[in-house]
């Protein structure tokens, strides 16, 4: 998404994580980003960082927060104003109705990948976004919808479904006895970036309902 | 019966306590052991301090019944330490426990804990009555702005960064000095409204949540501007930090007036009361009783606190008590001492007290070391320094001789008999005995007492000393008090620049040698430099 305010210019996308960058007249901006749990009015924080516009390059360029799976996210963007603080000049609710998503889908098992595809079709009618199906069965493929736009387009959201590892970034996930998607202090805690619990614990549907949030 | 440890470690302000059937036995502080201020080691472990304790009573961890860590806790160290035998306690709940059974309250009374974080929450609400505590509201940090961090990043960020993008003002450590500051500052409208962006209050709700980051932002956009970059400045800052800090949290106790009229009784833990300039506008609330603020309210509290938590459980420790003084560490004999001695060159002489309360009237700088070391940050008697409190220069041989660079005023130490004629208003006088809020001096008293009062707002920092409680303590000011007339001596921490207050003889010798003290008196003796 590209979105211009005043004097400044935002890209945000969540392919496969929240990902901004500004551009603007002021040196620094401060992004944050929460999420709404179900059923819940009030938001938590997930991460806030100060960026650089480009000036300072002791400081990161962009913002970005590498959680895969599916959140209610809200990202917004601070400035600082002079005699006036800190103000919130742009907001943004994750919310992809009618828009283009990916799901990538991870596995060789074809009854799994039908499951999934299961799934994915459940996701995208609560959400009501487009979805584009990837599998690794060409000819499950050819049959999805949107096949042929896969490449080359402005996703929304992407999502990687699938059985993936610990990487050894992960430095905010939590030791074993924490596991399991609840607040920790400031942090959300999770298994890993792409999984909110440790897959090896979990039927196939349920793999892919904790990375959908269904 | 049973035997219960507790440990705060992996953070700053790691300690260990330990209670035996219901009774405290000892609680030591890491950064008294490995004399590094808490502040200035976010990665502390309660090593030392649990080695010391196991010296003290005898009582090894794995043979204690419980094993008790304070959230968050390092798993590894845990484990090692205890064999995997061990309970996890909230942190919250540890502030919270420590303050009520400590505060000797009957009745009905309400706890609130106010902190930066620790696990999940920034705030927990407690009602309370005859030893029972529910809870009644918690706060997430991730939902609730806190005022803690407010104070934290604006101490962090007010001097700026050295190379390693460090704070040169510390963290959980310097915001008393910016607190200090506030005396010779005045409101500036502006700043007010700047900092409100970063925290408010409206009904029972501190907003935004990440006040740290915000307040961070704000602070590093102020230091560019060079808001900061003369002392005048930072005064001002400091001033209306305080007073907008004051101004939400008096509304929160408006707020908890109106829906709990009949709780006027509080107790508070966590570090935001540190702030004994908050302390005393809540206990200047006409409809405030009394509060009681725990001693040791920052983290270096939790160890007991938790403590105190199974205690409870056990049904061992059944309703509010109250501390008869803080000194919880090692103590030492005169034959001890003597044998630390021989290291140095001094003599000694059987400590006298009227004799030495005359060389404190005759300007001496005394050291003062009695029994174990006091337990949370103040020094109470047990590791003070003592000078008359009638000169008004004597912060500036204070600070030179202690290396300080302090802008905090002296806090006076005043016989329990004399408080009411000193000072205003006449409670919460359980919570001065251990230096945790501010009163107002009345007016025949301030220009007698110059070192030891705040000269904006004519406010004081006293404690309290009660005969039966501090027997030692009472009769060296009472002699002084004969001497001179006035009930009061000026007390300040028995340490220098940057450390932690002192542990032990030998730090206490230390201090001796390089003449920053004149004398010290310790236990039954008083060692000086040969003549």
């Amino acid at each position: 998404m590209y979105i211009t305010l005043n004097d400044e210019k935002i890209v945000l996308h969540f392919n496969p994580y929240p990902t901004l960058k500004i551009t603007g007249p002021d040196p620094y901006y401060l992004i944050e980003l929460r999420e709404f749990k179900k059923n819940e009015d009030q938001s938590l924080h997930l991460e806030s960082y100060q960026i650089s516009n480009g000036v300072d390059r002791g400081w990161r360029q962009f913002f970005d927060c590498p959680i895969e799976f599916y959140c209610d996210y809200e990202i917004s963007i601070f400035k600082y104003i002079s005699n006036y603080g800190v103000k919130k000049i742009f907001t943004h609710r994750f919310n992809d109705y009618g828009k283009i998503v990916l799901f990538n889908l991870d596995t060789d098992d074809y009854e799994e990948c039908l499951l999934w595809i299961d799934r994915v079709n459940e996701y995208q009618r609560i959400h009501g976004c487009k979805s584009i199906i990837n599998t690794k069965f060409e000819d499950l493929n050819k049959k999805l919808p949107n096949y042929y736009l896969t490449y080359g387009i402005d996703h929304y959201k992407t999502y990687n479904i699938g059985r993936y590892p610990k990487s050894s970034t992960d430095y905010k996930t939590v030791d074993h006895r924490k596991e399991g998607v609840i607040w920790y202090g400031n942090w959300k805690t999770f298994w890993s970036y792409q999984h909110p619990r440790l897959w090896k614990n979990l039927s196939s549907q349920e793999i892919v309902d904790d990375i959908l949030g269904l | 019966m049973s035997s219960i440890y507790g440990f705060y470690t992996g953070s700053h302000s790691s300690a260990c306590s330990l209670i035996v059937d219901g009774n405290i036995v000892s609680c030591v502080e890491e950064e008294r052991m490995t004399r590094i201020k808490a502040g200035d080691d976010y990665d502390s472990h309660a090593e030392m301090s649990s080695e010391e304790i196991q010296k003290i009573s005898g009582i090894k961890i794995l043979d204690a019944d419980y094993n008790l860590f304070v959230e968050p806790v390092p798993p590894s160290f845990a484990k090692n330490l205890t064999k995997n035998r061990y309970e996890i306690v909230s942190h919250h709940d540890a502030h919270a426990y420590g303050a009520y059974f400590t505060s000797g309250f009957e009745g009905k009374t309400m706890t609130i804990t106010h902190d930066g974080g620790g696990e999940n929450m920034m705030m927990k609400m407690f009602l309370c009555e005859d030893g029972k505590m529910t809870l009644l509201k918690s706060f997430p940090i991730a939902a609730f702005g806190t005022l803690s961090h407010l104070w934290g990043f604006s101490t962090s960020g007010i001097l700026g960064y050295d190379e390693w993008y460090e704070g040169i003002w510390k963290m959980c450590k310097d915001e008393g000095k910016l607190m200090g500051m506030a005396a010779n500052g005045h409101l500036d409208e502006d700043i007010y409204k700047m900092l409100k962006t970063c925290i408010d209050y409206e009904n029972f709700r501190f907003f935004p949540s990440v006040t740290s980051m915000k307040t961070k932002f704000l602070m590093d956009m102020m230091f560019s501007e060079g808001r900061f970059n003369t002392q005048k400045k930072r005064e001002v800052f400091s001033f209306t930090l305080q007073t907008l800090t004051n101004d939400l949290f008096l509304k929160f106790m408006g707020d908890i007036h109106k829906t709990y009229p009949e709780y006027t009784k509080f107790c508070f833990a966590g570090g935001l009361f540190a702030n004994v300039k908050l302390n005393q506008k809540i206990n200047e609330l006409d409809w405030v009783d009394e509060i009681y603020i725990y001693p040791p309210m920052g983290d270096e509290g939790l160890s007991l606190g938790a403590c105190i938590m199974k205690s409870v459980e056990l049904g061992e420790w059944t309703k509010p008590k109250k501390f008869k003084n803080l000194y919880f560490s090692k103590s030492y004999t005169n034959e001890e001492i003597y044998e630390i001695s021989q290291q140095f060159d001094f003599e000694r002489a059987p400590y006298i007290p009227s004799k030495m309360a005359e060389k404190i009237n005759n300007g001496g700088i005394i050291g003062f070391f009695n029994g174990g070391s006091e337990y949370g940050p103040r020094a109470l008697g047990a590791r003070s320094i003592l000078v008359k409190p009638t000169e008004p220069d004597t912060h500036k041989e204070l600070n030179r001789r202690l290396k300080r660079h302090d802008t905090m005023p002296f806090a006076p130490i005043v016989l329990s008999e004399e408080f009411d004629n000193l000072f205003y208003p006449s409670k919460s006088k359980y919570a001065s005995e251990f230096m945790t809020l501010c009163f107002s001096t009345k007016e025949e008293w301030i220009d007698k007492i110059p070192a030891v009062i705040q000269k904006s707002d004519k406010t004081a920092r006293p404690q309290i000393v009660h005969k039966n409680k501090l027997p030692k303590f009472w009769e060296i000011l009472n002699e002084y008090y004969n001497i001179s007339g006035i009930p009061v001596l000026l007390n300040t921490s028995f340490n220098s620049h940057n450390e932690p207050i002192i542990e032990n003889p030998i730090q206490a010798f230390k201090t001796l040698n390089e003449g920053i003290i004149d004398e010290l008196i310790i236990e039954d003796y008083v060692y000086y430099p040969k003549r």
